[in-house]
C-alpha cells in the first residue's frame, strides 16, 4: 500500500509508544524511519525485522563503560540501537565538533543498519562520519562524507575460523573542513508517497493500539463531548 | 523632538501573553488564516468556476469547481447525500455526513472521479494519494437550511437574524492536511506559493463550502418553486460564513508544536509593538472608533447559551463602551496607542484587551500583513548533549519557573489525564481517580513533566556535579523529550504555554480558541468546556466580487440592515 511521510511518522510514533518507547526516543526513532524512506531506503521493512528485538526486550537505560575526550563506550546491553541511541550519538559527535574527531563504540546492540539515520543527522551538520560494523559473514562499512544525508556501503567477506563476530558498532566522528552540498528532492519524492507492506503497517497499527484506552458509554459522553449537539 | 523615530515598545511579557485564559480570549485579525487567503484570493484574481453541478431538487449528487490562479489550477470535488437523522453528529466519531469533498491539485479525471466517489464519502476510512491536498466533510444546520430553503422558495429572503444567531448553512467537523489518509504532505506545497502557509489549503477549501452552500441552497429553492424561487440577496451571501465544530484534538496540536506556536503568537506580539510604536493620526483613531463600534455590534449579535461565554461576551461589551468613551477624550498623536492599551490593561479584562489589539493590527496593514506571509516554520529539535547538567538545571529555574511553581502533590493539580480512545483516536479527558487508562495518558502535562525532570536532575547533580546533559539522559532516558523541548524552547519567548493541563480548574475550551482565532474564526459558542461551535468567513468577499475593489476590511461581521 501506499502511504505519506506523515503516515509513516505519525504510525511510527505511536507503535514506538505503544512498545513502551520514551518521549523523545519515539520521535527520534519515527524521525528515522521516515528519513530511510525518503532516502529511498525500505525504513519500514528495517524496522519490520527489528520488531522481533525490540518487542522482546525490556528497556534498561544503556551503561557508559568509558568516555573521555575523543572516545565513548557505551553498553547497549542488547538493545536495539532505536532505543536511545540518539543521545550518544549526539554527544559523540559534539566531542567530534569540539576537539576535531571522537569515536563512539556501542556493545551489545542490535538493529546496526538502523544507526545510520542518526549519524545522517551528524554528517549533514558537518562531520564526516565512517561506521563499522560486522555479522557472522561479513564486515560492514558505512561512509558519510561531510554534509552528505547518505552513506556509502561497502562490505567485504569475514574470514571463517575467527571468533564470532560482537554485536557492536563503532562510529569514527571527524571534523571537515569542507562539507558537501547534498542534491535532493525531496517534493518529488512525497508527491509519489511510499509503498510499504500491508503485513507490515498492520503490525504496527497493532502495536500503536497499544496506547489506545478502550471506549465506554461514559467516556463517550463526557470525555470528549457534554453539553448539546443539538442543532 | 519632531523628527524622532519612536522606538519599537518591547514585546508583551510572555507571563502575561501566554496565560492559557488570555490566549483562550483571542479574535480574529488580519494575521488569521482565513484573512491572508482571501486577500491571496483578492489580490492574484483567483478564478472560481463550476464545472459540474449535478444535483437533483434536494441538493443531493456531485458539485466541481475548478480554480486557477496564477500559479497553478486546481479542483474542488463536493460528493452532497442524503444523511439519516440518527447518523447526524459533530463528533469525530461519526461515519456519515450531508456532504464529503476535497480539494485536489491540478486535473480530475473519470477515473480519479470515480476513485474519489468510493473514498471521499468514507473520511477516514478511505485512501486517497498526493493528488489530494484537503479532505473534509460538513453537516448541515438543519434549523437554517430548512428555514432558508423555505424563504427563499416563497419568494422572499430570510430573516438575517437567524444568520446572526448560526452564522452558516454547512459546519464543518474536521479539514484534513498533511498527509493524513494519504493525501499530500505538507512538505508538498514548501514550494507552492498558493498554499505554503499553514492552513491555507485547508481555509481556502472551507471558502469553497461557502460558495457551494450559497449556489446549492439558490438550486433547490429553484427546484422546489421554479416559478417564485428568488435567489439568497448578495449582502446575506456576504454574511453567511461557514461553521465548524472543533473538539479536544486541537489540544494536543498545539502542545506538541510549541515552536509553530511561538512563531504565531510572536508574529501577532511584533505586530503590535510596531503599532503601537506608530503616531495616531486623526485618520486611524477615527478607523479605529469606527472599527470598535463594528466590533461591539458584532459582539452584541453573537449568541450562546454557554454561561462562561455569554457573561465574558457581556463584559466585553460593557468595556468596549467605556474604552470607547475614554478613547473619544484623548488627542490624537504620538504614544496614544500604547496609552489606549496601558489604560485597557488596567480598566478591562482579558477578552476586551485582546479584541482592542485585534482591532489596533487593523490600523497599518503595510506594516502588518507582510508578517502573514510567514507564518509556517521548519519545527526541528536539536538536543545539546555537551550542555552542562548544571546549566540546564538554571535554564528550567529561570526560564520554567512558571511550571515549578504548581503543587503537583495536590490532588486537584492530577485531577485530568489526557487520553485517545480507541474509538477513532478521540482525544479525551478522563478523571485520574475515577476513570481506567491514565497509565496511557498523553503527555500533554508539561509543568508536570519539567518538574519531574527538575527533581530527578538535583538528583544526578549531587551525584555528579560536572554531568552533562548527555550524561543525565544516558541514565534517565525517560526525559529526553523534555529536556530536548526545554533546551529548544527556553531560545524563545512565547511557545509554552503556561498553564497545567492536568489540573482540575483547567478549561481546554481556551486551548481550542486560541488556534481557531489563528484560523480567523468569530462567533465562538462552546458547547460544553471541551468542544466549540465557531463560524469562519463570516463578511467575507463572495467569489462573485474577486477581481472587484478589495479593502480587506470585513472583520467582526454585522447583520446587514438594508432593505434586501
Amino acid at each position: 500500500m501506499r502511504v505519506s511521510l506523515n503516515e509513516i511518522q505519525v504510525m511510527c510514533r505511536k507503535a514506538f509508544e505503544g512498545m513502551g518507547f520514551a518521549p523523545g526516543d519515539c520521535e527520534d526513532a519515527a524521525e528515522l524511519v521516515g528519513w530511510l524512506q525518503l532516502q529511498g531506503l525500505d525504513g519500514v521493512g528495517a524496522l519490520e525485522k527489528a520488531l522481533r528485538y525490540l518487542q522482546a526486550e525490556a528497556a534498561q537505560p544503556y551503561a557508559l563503560c568509558h568516555e573521555d575526550n575523543a572516545l565513548l563506550v557505551i553498553d547497549a546491553k542488547g538493545q536495539s540501537v532505536l532505543r536511545c541511541a540518539a543521545t550518544v550519538v549526539e554527544l559523540a559527535a559534539a566531542k567530534a565538533m569540539r576537539c576535531g574527531q571522537a569515536e563512539l563504540r556501542i556493545r551489545h546492540c542490535h538493529n546496526r543498519l538502523l544507526l545510520l539515520g542518526y549519524l545522517s543527522r551528524a554528517a549533514v551538520q558537518g562531520l564526516h562520519v565512517q561506521a563499522r560494523w560486522e555479522d557472522a559473514r561479513q564486515y560492514h562499512l558505512a561512509d558519510f562524507t561531510a554534509g552528505m544525508p547518505r552513506p556509502e556501503l561497502s562490505s567485504e567477506a569475514r574470514p571463517r575460523g575467527i571468533e564470532a563476530a560482537a554485536q557492536d558498532v563503532t562510529v569514527l566522528f571527524t571534523r571537515a573542513g569542507q562539507t558537501a552540498q547534498a542534491i535532493t528532492d525531496p517534493q518529488r519524492t512525497l508527491q509519489q508517497g511510499f509503498t510499504v507492506n500491508e503485513h507490515t503497517w498492520q503490525r504496527l497499527r497493532q502495536l500503536a493500539e497499544h496506547i489506545l484506552v478502550e471506549s465506554t458509554d461514559a467516556s463517550r459522553r463526557h470525555g470528549a463531548g457534554g453539553g448539546s449537539d443539538a442543532d | 523632538m519632531p523628527n524622532s523615530v519612536p522606538a519599537i515598545p518591547a514585546l508583551r511579557p510572555a507571563s502575561q501573553v501566554m496565560d492559557l485564559a488570555r490566549l483562550g480570549s483571542h479574535f480574529q485579525s488580519p494575521l488569521s488564516f482565513v484573512r491572508s487567503s482571501m486577500r491571496r484570493m483578492m489580490q492574484q484574481r483567483w478564478q472560481i468556476r463550476r464545472s459540474c453541478f449535478d444535483l437533483d431538487g434536494q441538493g443531493f449528487g456531485t458539485a466541481i469547481y475548478r480554480i486557477e490562479t496564477p500559479n497553478g489550477h486546481y479542483h474542488c470535488v463536493i460528493f452532497s447525500a442524503y444523511l439519516p437523522p440518527e447518523k447526524r453528529s459533530d463528533r469525530v466519531i461519526a461515519d456519515q455526513w450531508d456532504v464529503s469533498f476535497v480539494l485536489v491539485a491540478g486535473d480530475v479525471d473519470s477515473a480519479q472521479l470515480a476513485d474519489l466517489q468510493r473514498n471521499v464519502p468514507l473520511q477516514e476510512a478511505g485512501r486517497f494519494d498526493a493528488r489530494v491536498l484537503v479532505l473534509s466533510r460538513a453537516n448541515r444546520s438543519l434549523r437554517n437550511f430548512d428555514r432558508f430553503l423555505a424563504a427563499l422558495a416563497e419568494g422572499r429572503q430570510p430573516d438575517p437574524q437567524q444568520l446572526a444567531e448560526v452564522g452558516y448553512l454547512y459546519r464543518t467537523t474536521a479539514v484534513y492536511g498533511n498527509g493524513k489518509f494519504g493525501i499530500a504532505d505538507f512538505g508538498c506545497l514548501q514550494d507552492n506559493p498558493d498554499f505554503n502557509q499553514p492552513f491555507s489549503a485547508q481555509m481556502f477549501t472551507v471558502y469553497l463550502l461557502r460558495h457551494f452552500s450559497i449556489e446549492q441552497i439558490n438550486h433547490m429553492a429553484r427546484a422546489l418553486a421554479p416559478q417564485r424561487a428568488v435567489q439568497l440577496a448578495p449582502a446575506l451571501q456576504r454574511y453567511l460564513g461557514v461553521g465548524n465544530a472543533t473538539g479536544l484534538g486541537m489540544a494536543p496540536f498545539l502542545i506538541n508544536h510549541p515552536q509553530l506556536v511561538e512563531h504565531w503568537i510572536s508574529t501577532r506580539e511584533t505586530a503590535l509593538a510596531l503599532v503601537l510604536a506608530q503616531s495616531a493620526e486623526p485618520d486611524q483613531l477615527a478607523r479605529l472608533q469606527q472599527l470598535l463600534a463594528r466590533a461591539q455590534l458584532h459582539l452584541s449579535q453573537s449568541r450562546t447559551e454557554d454561561q462562561r461565554q455569554h457573561e465574558q461576551n457581556l463584559q466585553t461589551l460593557a468595556e468596549l463602551a467605556l474604552l470607547a468613551t475614554w478613547l473619544g477624550t484623548q488627542a490624537d498623536g504620538a504614544g496614544l496607542w500604547p496609552r489606549l492599551l496601558a489604560w485597557a490593561q488596567l480598566h478591562t479584562g482579558v477578552g476586551c484587551q485582546e479584541l482592542l489589539v485585534s482591532l489596533l493590527l487593523e490600523l497599518y496593514p503595510e506594516q502588518v500583513t507582510p508578517l502573514a506571509e510567514h507564518m509556517g516554520v521548519n519545527e526541528s529539535w536539536q538536543l545539546d548533549a555537551q550542555m552542562p547538567l548544571g546549566q540546564l538545571r538554571q535554564l528550567i529555574e529561570q526560564q520554567y519557573g512558571w511550571a515549578l511553581r504548581y503543587d503537583f502533590s495536590a490532588a486537584d493539580a492530577e485531577h485530568f489525564f489526557w487520553y485517545r480512545s480507541a474509538e477513532k483516536e478521540e482525544p479525551r479527558l478522563g478523571i485520574r481517580a475515577e476513570e481506567p487508562g491514565a497509565e496511557k495518558e498523553m503527555q500533554l502535562g508539561i509543568a508536570r513533566n519539567i518538574q519531574q525532570c527538575h527533581g530527578a536532575l538535583l538528583e544526578h547533580l549531587q551525584r555528579q556535579p560536572q554531568a552533562l546533559t548527555a550524561h543525565f539522559l544516558i541514565a534517565q532516558p525517560r526525559f529526553k523529550g523534555a529536556v530536548r523541548r526545554l533546551q529548544g524552547m527556553a531560545k524563545t519567548n512565547f511557545g509554552e504555554i503556561r498553564a497545567n493541563l492536568l489540573a482540575r480548574d483547567m478549561l481546554p475550551i481556551h486551548l481550542l480558541r486560541c488556534k481557531l482565532a489563528f484560523f480567523g474564526a468569530g462567533k465562538f459558542d462552546p458547547k460544553s468546556s471541551r468542544w466549540v461551535r465557531i463560524t469562519l468567513f463570516q463578511g467575507a468577499p463572495l467569489v462573485s466580487d474577486i477581481g472587484q475593489p478589495f479593502a480587506d476590511d470585513w472583520n467582526f461581521a454585522v447583520m446587514p440592515q438594508r432593505e434586501l
